[in-house]
């Protein structure tokens, strides 16, 4: 393990100040699930760690107008307590991360940066239209989660910003709508994902108005399942549609051969899982 | 036949410790973190030394250059195989006094000219910090040349494949010859033949390889160590050229053994390092390193052939059975020996034939792990006896119980079946125990359950002339004193010898102290291995307990105006057994003794049975002191859509003859079901062309706390086992039935069956395809 400078800056302002030289090398921290481990392997090599722990402003969960603003450093812990965070996909992939320990430390913010293949947050947040709010001492910047994402382990974050919140936007009330997630892992917990399904669905009557579908763990980064969700939109429930979207989601997705699974089977559970999240919103909105 | 050395348990008229769940003097150090592990140890002026290991799995070493390395500050030593020259680890059992070896190559301290396997040690670097001694780890410039390489048995036994142990990979052999198995399947109404698979698994003890070494004042290389065997200090002092009487093991606390620490470990390396160095020297392996480097269960492949009648008897059974012992020796050939003997399992079948192979590859070493060999025997015969069923279209516990063996029967090596026999009891017990069957959650999911029987040896082979020692003795206070060279691994060794001397010699718990893993200041007491400890440390115990009661018991009668069999022994008070009013303290008699000269301690050995060596050709002789058996239950969940398990119920009842400490005992059999789980689902030390894909526990899984559902333990007490107050042993059999278990209710619920370990849900969906396409 290579000695790196630690920065405790107590504000964002001075955060910011930090990271300004944009060196690559320095390097935000927050829980270090994913950063001390990097570095133990050898997978980083930062010459400084600027720590947000103490950092107030990147903390706390409020609504403006609407969306949903979730603190940068909100803990996965936080998420399994917090009223305001109820959406069912975000509780469900909360709930299956990690195991208690290490919830208690990771951030959503880091998760999102990590841009893991396997991130299990990141599934539901694409399905929940998040934006990354990114600020620097240029200024701020609001980027879709999907545009935000750009491979493994690669984001359009620049080395001199800090990912302050996530938002979510409002959901229309006037229509119900309902999310979930499913983790498929070898094991119940703190396990890496085979594959992983997010839905959100909303319903007008017997019709699926809109649909969201994203797939973790099949791609070099979680993506929407679009044509999938396609076939769906506006057209009546059935189970045939639903057989039908999640025929398509497999086909869309990139799976690979790994220690975990092969990619044949990705694909199967793709499927499988695309059909059974899309049945369980849809009668949840019953 | 064996001569049985039974101790007289009639001696004791009431039981006032044995059998309760005593919190364990070893609970509290635990809990509170207070207790002290090999590598929680430190010195004055230690260093901390590093291994470097191979980078391929096959390959001959040009050079070792290690110029940049020690000239790096805070290097103190760079040492490599010309530190040493021509050592050897040794292979063979400490204290054996006959073996069957047949391979060649022994393992080096450090190699020098070749490489077999990933991993394997090169040079050690002693520096003044862990940081720097890994660095210089990068400084060593090895050259290599790649060599061509094999990575399964079967390839190793081809002609012409590259030769890992000299002369031709095959490490051991094993055959088993009873009656004749190819006339009497000739008779069967119906025969089955399949094959099974097992893993390379990790021992995955919470505390991984660790030591610390030393010249004390008086010469004496000192080696404090996590092991289960500290009669190794003989090997070490053959490695470095010592006298036996020079190195000195002292235990600490085992942060869980399980068969991987019964090898040299880390000794050797710090051992060589201090005495070049002149000052103490710790190491600790990395947890990737211990997955890495060290041994790990073998491979198997087993197929059996086996005829029955058409009304469910076994007439005869052919068994195959091929380990892979990875690049070294060790203890394969007795690996593989358990599990030829223990090839058709708790059944009574007249006419057996094992044919067994341990062949060497360029795959991590395998040596022992609980169950050694006998394990991976029992998830081929228990899923055997289902598939068997199967075709007969019976009940599989039927066709159990119908060939389960029973008092008098022998074993396929001509070993008579001593004692109680309860397999039945206990599977109908573990069975019933589940109770109501669990509704499927969904349409998708199926509900099964799976049983498995077994029988397991306890005690170590009888040739190889087995014995322990243990001290007991009295203070002029009341308090007790046992020395007994037991190292204690978790398992509630050292707590099970002062239940039984509280026991004997009336001392309350609190009262007594043991001194153990010490080899030159206990009373050696053998290995921490083969389910043995209770059985030979207990019985030592037991009878130098015995012998201070019969001198202070003697004298008490005379005081007491008595018969010496009239004297009872409880709560620090001698007494008159029919009238306690008539009594002496234990301090006033002890005093009354040491007056008078008597002695208030023993030195007590405790021999096994000896036996010859098994006939060569074909098997037959006696093997083991005694049995366990018993059985394990589940029931499981499966997905029919997606292949994942969950175990949803989880039953173990073995008759363990007696249970020393009912808690303990049941917390053996909880921990049994847990690392079977995962040898069942999850775990596997993946290898693929000599490189391990499973580094660390983020690809090597171990079930978690979510995974494994509550266990029940029935545990039921015959009496007559061949340990103290007949206890047998449970450490190692409680996990050997589990995994079986558990691959026969999936198989139960999918209608078809995996036949590799683990079950992954991808192995689990392909076996229903095929069975849906069926
Ligand atoms: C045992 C274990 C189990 C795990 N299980 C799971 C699991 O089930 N699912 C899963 O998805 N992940 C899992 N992880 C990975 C990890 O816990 C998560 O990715 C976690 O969310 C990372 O958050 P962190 O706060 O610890 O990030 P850190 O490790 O501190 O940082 C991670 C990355 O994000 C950057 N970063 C952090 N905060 C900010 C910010 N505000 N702005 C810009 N960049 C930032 C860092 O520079 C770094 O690049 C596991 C890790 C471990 C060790």
């Amino acid at each position: 393990m290579r000695d790196f400078d630690l920065l405790q800056p107590k504000t964002l302002t001075a955060a910011l100040d930090a990271l300004a030289p944009n060196d690559p090398a320095t390097r935000p921290l927050a829980g270090g699930t994913d950063m001390i481990v990097d570095i133990r392997s050898g997978r980083a090599a930062p010459t400084a760690l600027v720590s947000l722990q103490e950092v107030a402003e990147l903390r706390g969960i409020k609504r403006e107008n609407g969306t949903l603003q979730i603190g940068a450093a909100t803990t996965l812990a936080e998420f399994l307590t917090h009223p305001d965070l109820a959406h069912q996909a975000l509780y469900q992939a909360a709930y299956n991360f990690a195991n208690p320990m290490v919830r208690n430390l990771a951030t959503i913010a880091g998760n999102i940066n990590s841009a893991s293949p396997a991130g299990d947050m990141l599934p539901p947040l694409l399905v929940l239209d998040a934006q990354i709010e990114l600020v620097s001492k240029s200024g701020t910047r609001l980027v879709a989660l999907d545009q935000f994402l750009l491979g493994p382990r690669k984001t359009v974050r620049r080395a001199d910003e800090v990912i302050a919140s996530i938002r979510i936007p409002a959901l229309r009330p006037q229509s119900p709508v309902s999310t979930g997630f499913y983790k498929l892992g070898l094991r119940q917990a703190d396990a890496i994902s085979i594959i992983s399904v997010a839905v959100r669905l909303e319903r007008d009557g017997d019709t699926i108005r809109d649909v969201r579908i994203a797939l973790g763990a099949v791609a070099p980064r979680p993506i929407r399942a679009t044509g999938a969700e396609a076939v769906l939109r506006g057209q009546p429930f059935s189970e045939n549609a639903l057989k039908e979207s999640a025929r398509i989601a497999a086909q869309e997705c990139a799976p690979i051969d790994d220690l975990r699974a092969s990619a044949n089977y990705r694909r199967r559970m793709i499927q499988v899982y695309v059909r059974r999240m899309l049945e369980q919103t849809w009668n949840k909105t019953l | 036949m064996i001569h049985l050395d039974q101790p007289n348990i009639a001696d004791l008229p009431a039981l006032r410790h044995i059998g309760k769940p005593l919190p364990r003097i070893d609970a509290m150090g635990k809990v509170t973190g207070a207790t002290k592990y090999a590598g929680d140890y430190t010195m004055p002026n230690m260093l901390h030394a590093r291994v470097l290991r191979s980078k391929y799995p096959s390959a001959k070493i040009q050079s070792v250059n290690a110029a940049r390395a020690r000239a790096l500050p805070g290097v103190v030593a760079v040492l490599t195989a010309d530190d040493l020259p021509g050592s050897q680890v040794a292979t063979d059992i400490p204290g054996v006094t006959g073996t069957a070896k047949r391979a060649g190559t022994d393992a080096p301290v450090l190699a020098s000219d070749r490489v077999r396997f990933m991993g394997e040690a090169i040079a050690i670097v002693a520096a003044e910090t862990p940081e720097i001694a890994q660095q210089a780890l990068d400084l060593i410039e090895v050259e290599y040349e790649p060599l061509p390489a094999v990575y399964t048995p079967e390839e190793a036994m081809q002609p012409g494949a590259p030769i890992v142990t000299e002369p031709d990979n095959i490490v051991a052999r094993w055959r088993i010859v009873k009656g004749d198995a190819e006339s009497a399947m000739k008779s069967a109404d119906v025969i089955v033949e399949r094959t099974y698979r097992t893993q390379f698994i990790d021992h995955a003890y919470l505390e991984p390889e660790a030591g610390i070494a030393w010249v004390d004042e008086n010469g004496v290389l000192t080696i404090r160590v996590s092991t289960q065997v500290v009669e190794h200090f003989r090997s070490i002092a053959a490695a470095l050229q010592l006298p036996q009487n020079k190195v000195h093991i002292m235990g600490a606390m085992v942060g869980g053994g399980f068969g991987g620490k019964e090898d040299i470990t880390v000794e050797l390396f710090i051992g060589l390092a201090a005495l070049k160095t002149h000052r103490p020297v710790k190491m600790v392996y990395s947890r990737e390193e211990s997955i890495l480097a060290h041994c790990k269960r073998h491979p198997f492949t087993i197929t059996h052939k086996t005829g029955v009648t058409r009304n469910g008897r076994l007439l005869a059974s052919q068994v195959s059975v091929m380990a892979d012992s990875g690049a070294y020796v060790y203890l394969s050939p007795y690996v593989l020996l358990y599990a030829s003997a223990a090839a058709v399992g708790p059944y009574k079948v007249n006419h057996v034939s094992v044919d067994a192979f341990a062949v060497a590859t360029n795959n991590t070493f395998t040596s022992a792990f609980r169950g050694f060999g006998a394990a991976q025997a029992c998830v081929a015969y228990e899923q055997h006896m289902d598939e068997i069923a199967r075709a007969l279209d019976m009940d599989p516990r039927e066709l159990r119980r119908l060939n389960y063996v029973q008092a008098g029967d022998t074993t396929p090596n001509g070993q008579a079946i001593r004692g109680a026999v309860w397999l039945d009891e206990c599977a109908k017990r573990a069975w019933d125990a589940l109770g109501e069957m669990s509704e499927p959650s969904s349409p998708h999911i199926r509900i099964g359950r799976g049983l498995a029987s077994y029988m397991q040896s306890y005690g170590r082979i009888t040739w190889f002339h087995d014995t322990s020692q243990a001290w007991v003795g009295l203070e002029m206070d009341g308090s007790a004193v046992i020395r007994c060279g037991v190292p204690d691994i978790g398992g509630g060794q050292m707590n099970t010898l002062a239940q039984i001397t509280a026991e004997v010699l009336g001392v309350p718990m609190d009262r007594i102290t043991v001194y153990s893993t010490d080899s030159a200041l206990t009373p050696l007491a053998g290995t921490t291995t083969a389910t043995r400890q209770m059985y030979m440390s207990g019985n030592a115990t037991y009878q130098a307990a015995m012998a201070v009661r019969k001198t202070l018991g003697d004298r008490a009668s005379q005081h007491l105006e008595c018969e010496p069999d009239e004297v009872d022994f409880a709560d620090s008070t001698v007494f008159v057994k029919n009238d306690p009013s008539q009594n002496i303290s234990l301090t006033a008699l002890i005093a009354m003794c040491a007056a008078e000269g008597l002695p208030r301690a023993n030195l007590s050995l405790f021999k096994a049975p000896f036996t010859d060596k098994l006939d060569p050709e074909t098997g037959q002789g006696d093997l083991f002191p005694d049995y366990t058996f018993g059985a394990h239950a589940v029931e499981v969940s499966v997905d029919m859509e997606t292949g994942e398990v969950r175990v949803l119920k989880s039953v173990g009842c073995h008759d363990i003859g007696r249970a020393i400490n009912s808690a303990a005992a049941a917390g053996q059999i909880e921990g049994g079901a847990a690392m079977g789980l995962g040898y069942a689902l999850t775990e596997d030390v993946q290898i693929v062309n000599g490189v391990t894909i499973t580094p660390s526990f983020a690809e090597y899984l171990l079930p978690t706390a979510s995974d494994i559902p509550e266990t029940r333990t029935i545990i039921l007490e015959s009496g007559t086992g061949l340990g103290p107050f007949g206890a047998k042993g449970i450490g190692e059999p409680c996990f050997t039935p589990v995994a079986p278990a558990i691959a026969n209710a999936v198989a139960k619920a999918i209608g078809s069956r995996v036949h590799q370990l683990p079950l992954t849900p991808e192995r689990v969906l392909e076996a229903i395809d095929q069975s849906t396409h069926v």
